[in-house]
C-alpha cells in the first residue's frame, strides 16, 4: 500500500496541480477582485482596519481559495491513497498556514511598495520620505473596539466556510466578492461622510447605543456561520 | 472474483440520470461503449469517487470505498477524457509528482516509455498533442502499477501506429490476472482487438452486458438487395442504405437470394442493437 503523503507534498499538489480548470471565469474573477480590494484596502486605505480583524479577512481569502481548488474534479489531489481525516487536518493546517503566508507576503508587499515610493520621493524632491510624521499613530480603539475587530474577523471566516460550501458556482463568486465590497464602501463612507481620520473608525463602536448587545449578537452569528460552516465543509471534504 | 462490481449507482444531473449496476470482471478487458452523452465519462467518474453527489454501491476488488479509502486509490488508476493535472507544468514536474503521491510508481518503466513514445520531459503538458497528452496521461496511470486501470478514451486522437501500441501496453498490464480493465471508447476496432467482455450503455443505463466472443458467435451480420418476409421476421436493427438492407440475426443460416452472411465487429452489432432499441 502507498504510504502516507507528507502534508507539505499535499498542500503544494493541492496548489500546483489544482489550477487546471478548478475554478471557472466568475471564481477566478472572484478572487482577483478579491485580491484586488484586499490590496487597495491595505497599500492605500491607510490603517482602517485593526489587526485581527484583517487576520479574519486573510483567513476568508485562504478558505476561499483552497476550498475553491478542492472543488475541482476530476483533480489529482482527489486521487491521493490518504485516509478522509488525514485530508481534512492537512486542509485546515493549509488554510491556516495560507491565511499566514500571504499576510507575510501582503506586509512584505507593502513595505516594498512604500520604500519605493520612499525612494522616488527623495531622488525627486530629495525631501527624506523615511522618517514617520509624529502623532500619525493608529488610537487606541479600546476593548469594546478590540472586540467589535476580532468578531469581524471571525464574521468573514464564517461567511467564507459557507460561501466556500455552497453548491452554485455563479451564487458562489457574486457572494466571494459580497464579503468585502459593502465592507470597503462602508469604511470609505463613514471616513469619508463622517470627516472622521482612518483608523479611527472603530471608536466609532462605542458610540452605539446599547453597542454590548450588537457585539453578542455578532458573536453568536459568528460563532454560527463558523460551526455551521466547518461541519458542511468537513462533510464536503470527505466525501 | 469481479474487480468492481456496481450496484444500484446513481448520479443525477438537472438533465440526465446514471443508473448503472455492473459487474467487471478481474482479469479481464471490459469494453463500455456508447453514444455520445449515454454515461460513459460520467460512470469513470463516478467510479473514481468524482462525482459530488452519487449513492448506490461499488466494491473494489471486494472492497467497500468506505474505511478502505488509502487501499483504494492506490490500486486504482484512471485515463480521464482530458488531463486531470495542471496541463502548463512540465512533463517531468508531474512525473514528479506521482512519484511522491504513489509510492509503487515504477519510474523506470516510465523512463522507458517515455523514450518510447518521444515525449519530452521537458516540455510543458499543454503544449503537448492532444494524442502525446493522452500517450503522457496512460503512462502516468500504468507507472502507478494499479490493479484496476479505467479508460476513458484512451486512444482519441492518436494515429494508429501508436494507437497499436496503446493496446499492446494495455494487454501487458493484463498479463496479471489480478488486472481488472474497463475501456470506454468510440474506436470499437480496439475492442475487437483486445475486449473480453462489452458494456453496452444507452441514456445512463447499462442496456447490455455480454461475453464478446459469446455475443459475436451468437449473432450474424446480414446484407441483402431486398427483405423477403422471413428475413423480416428474424432482423434486428435494420439498416437502408442505396445498397440494400444490413441487419443482425440470430439465425446462423439466413435464407435468400444475393444475401451475405458474416460474424459482425463490435462497431456492426453496435450500431444494429442501437438501431432496434431505438426503434423500440
Amino acid at each position: 500500500m502507498s504510504k502516507n503523503i507528507g502534508f507539505f507534498d499535499y498542500i503544494v499538489t493541492l496548489l500546483t496541480t489544482g489550477w487546471n480548470r478548478s475554478l471557472d471565469k466568475r471564481e477566478w474573477e472572484s478572487i482577483l477582485c478579491l485580491t484586488f480590494l484586499m490590496a487597495v484596502l491595505v497599500l492605500f486605505g491607510g490603517d482602517p482596519m485593526p489587526v485581527f480583524c484583517i487576520f479574519g479577512a486573510y483567513g476568508a481569502l485562504s478558505i476561499l481559495i483552497l476550498l475553491s481548488l478542492t472543488r475541482s474534479k476530476p483533480a489529482l489531489f482527489h486521487l491521493i491513497p490518504i485516509t478522509p481525516r488525514r485530508k481534512t487536518v492537512y486542509l485546515f493546517l493549509g488554510m491556516l498556514f495560507f491565511t499566514i503566508g500571504v499576510m507575510i507576503a501582503t506586509i512584505l508587499v507593502e513595505l516594498l511598495v512604500a520604500g519605493i515610493i520612499c525612494l522616488i520621493v527623495f531622488a525627486t524632491s530629495g525631501e527624506n520620505a523615511f522618517v514617520f510624521e509624529e502623532g500619525s499613530a493608529i488610537p487606541p480603539i479600546g476593548l469594546q473596539g478590540t472586540l467589535f475587530s476580532v468578531i469581524l474577523g471571525l464574521l468573514f471566516v464564517g461567511a467564507a466556510l459557507l460561501i466556500a460550501t455552497l453548491k452554485n458556482r455563479k451564487l458562489r463568486g457574486i457572494l466571494t466578492v459580497s464579503i468585502w465590497a459593502p465592507l470597503y464602501a462602508l469604511l470609505q463612507i463613514l471616513t469619508s461622510v463622517g470627516n472622521i481620520e482612518k483608523g479611527k473608525i472603530f471608536l466609532l463602536f462605542d458610540t452605539i447605543p446599547h453597542s454590548e448587545v450588537v457585539l453578542i449578537v455578532l458573536s453568536v452569528a459568528a460563532a454560527a456561520m463558523i460551526v455551521f460552516g466547518t461541519v458542511k465543509m468537513i462533510k464536503q471534504i470527505k466525501n | 472474483m469481479n474487480g468492481l462490481e456496481i450496484n444500484d449507482l446513481s448520479v443525477t444531473f438537472k438533465t440526465f440520470r446514471l443508473d448503472a449496476t455492473l459487474q467487471v470482471p478481474q482479469g479481464c478487458i471490459t469494453g463500455l461503449i456508447g453514444r455520445n452523452g449515454a454515461g460513459k465519462s460520467t460512470l469513470i467518474k463516478a467510479i473514481m469517487r468524482q462525482q459530488e453527489e452519487m449513492s448506490g454501491s461499488i466494491l473494489y476488488d471486494g472492497l467497500p470505498f468506505k474505511g478502505n479509502e488509502r487501499e483504494i486509490l492506490s490500486k486504482i488508476a484512471c485515463v480521464f477524457d482530458s488531463p486531470h493535472f495542471n496541463v502548463f507544468c512540465k512533463a517531468e514536474i508531474i512525473i514528479k509528482f506521482y512519484r511522491k503521491i504513489f509510492s509503487s510508481f515504477d519510474m523506470e518503466l516510465c523512463r522507458s516509455l517515455m523514450e518510447q513514445f518521444s515525449l519530452p520531459l521537458k516540455q510543458r503538458v499543454r503544449d503537448y498533442s492532444l494524442g502525446m497528452q493522452k500517450k503522457f496521461c496512460l503512462i502516468l496511470a500504468l507507472c502507478q502499477k494499479p490493479s484496476i486501470l479505467l479508460l476513458d478514451e484512451p486512444t482519441s486522437g492518436i494515429d494508429p501506429y501508436d494507437r497499436g501500441s496503446i493496446v499492446e501496453l494495455i494487454q501487458q498490464f493484463m498479463l496479471d490476472e489480478t488486472h481488472t480493465v474497463l475501456f470506454s471508447t468510440h474506436i470499437t476496432e480496439d475492442l475487437d482487438k483486445i475486449a473480453d467482455y462489452i458494456a453496452i450503455m444507452q441514456e445512463g443505463k447499462i442496456d447490455l452486458f455480454e461475453q464478446k466472443d459469446a455475443l459475436l458467435e451468437e449473432y450474424r451480420l446480414v446484407q441483402c438487395p431486398y427483405l423477403t418476409e422471413k428475413l423480416q421476421e428474424e432482423a434486428i436493427g435494420v439498416r437502408k442504405s442505396m445498397f440494400g438492407y444490413t441487419f443482425l440475426t440470430k439465425n446462423r443460416e439466413p435464407e435468400g437470394e444475393d444475401i451475405l452472411v458474416k460474424s459482425p465487429t463490435v462497431e456492426e452489432f453496435f450500431i444494429h442493437f442501437l438501431g432496434e432499441e431505438e426503434q423500440k
